[in-house]
């Protein structure tokens, strides 16, 4: 089994259910975690993501995105047509370090990634936030 | 070996806290969220191809294993999510999971979010196949 199999029958194990109707799943949902596409997304949400994307531009449940808000370009953030125009999410986790997107993104903003080296780090031309305690994240102010 | 491993004329506790910890631009960060945001130097970012570039270093030289930093995503995903819905305040959390890596890290703050009290859900459409086991299906 490959890395994400692996997760899932530990998932499995926990008896965490798995859903196939995401729509019918939000009326009982008090947060929503999109982990749907992050920093190598270029351009085409394929199926059956589009209405996923849309579902969660509409909804009123909050959204934490997961490195990116799914759909967005990396570089030049929010998309001008698609499922995704108007997908703002309330909470972005950057992953390592933020992308470029993070210009347009108007939500609270939280960084992980308390493993890089600061070689690493100045290497990529990158900031360490400062991270307290046993925090593994660190909320950053917008960067508008 | 932790100990050992470190140069012997610089103690354990000389590197607490970080350098950088003292340094103008850190200590500004610390400043209440929101206040003064706009003389706040925002952290530098990291477009596709470095972000790319900089995983394929960390588990080649850097000695990571796709696993670990999986891991470490994830658990950083299952802290953002804690710091802004405590469980107390509703409990049911929905991860819609993607087909690549990143659906990886919802994967990891599932089982996380499962220790610490929550209720996930997760909705994963596209499974890899694998012949020799079938992990398609849901419970």
């Amino acid at each position: 089994m490959d890395t994400v199999q692996r997760l899932s029958q530990q998932l499995r194990d926990l008896r965490i259910p798995f859903t196939e109707d995401f729509s019918s799943q939000l009326s009982t949902t008090d947060f929503i975690i999109d982990s749907i596409f992050g920093f190598s997304f270029s351009g085409e949400v394929r199926e059956p993501f589009p209405s996923v994307i849309s579902a969660l531009r509409n909804s009123k449940i909050p959204v934490l995105a997961v490195d990116a808000p799914s759909s967005w370009n990396i570089e030049t953030g929010p998309p001008d047509e698609g499922p995704g125009k108007g997908y703002n999410p309330d909470a972005l986790i950057s992953l390592t370090a933020p992308k470029p997107l993070v210009k347009w993104f108007e939500g609270r903003h939280f960084v992980g990634g308390r493993f890089l080296t600061q070689a690493m780090a100045e290497k990529y031309e990158l900031d360490i936030p400062p991270y307290e305690g046993l925090d593994q994240v660190v909320e950053v102010p917008a960067n508008k | 070996m932790y100990i050992d491993d470190r140069p012997s004329t610089q103690s354990h506790f000389d590197s607490f806290p970080p350098r950088h910890s003292t340094s103008q631009h850190f200590q500004s960060l610390r400043t209440p969220i929101h206040s003064h945001s706009s003389i706040i130097m925002a952290l530098r970012t990291l477009g596709p191809k470095a972000a790319a570039a900089l995983d394929q270093e960390l588990m080649s030289t850097g000695a990571f294993s796709l696993d670990q930093l999986m891991e470490l995503a994830g658990l950083s995903v299952s802290q953002a999510l804690f710091k802004l819905q405590p469980p107390q305040k509703g409990n049911r959390i929905l991860i819609a999971v993607g087909p690549g890596n990143n659906g990886g890290d919802g994967l990891v703050a599932a089982r996380h979010l499962w220790h610490y009290g929550y209720k996930p859900t997760v909705y994963y459409p596209k499974q890899p196949k694998n012949e020799l086991y079938q992990v398609s299906g849901s419970i």
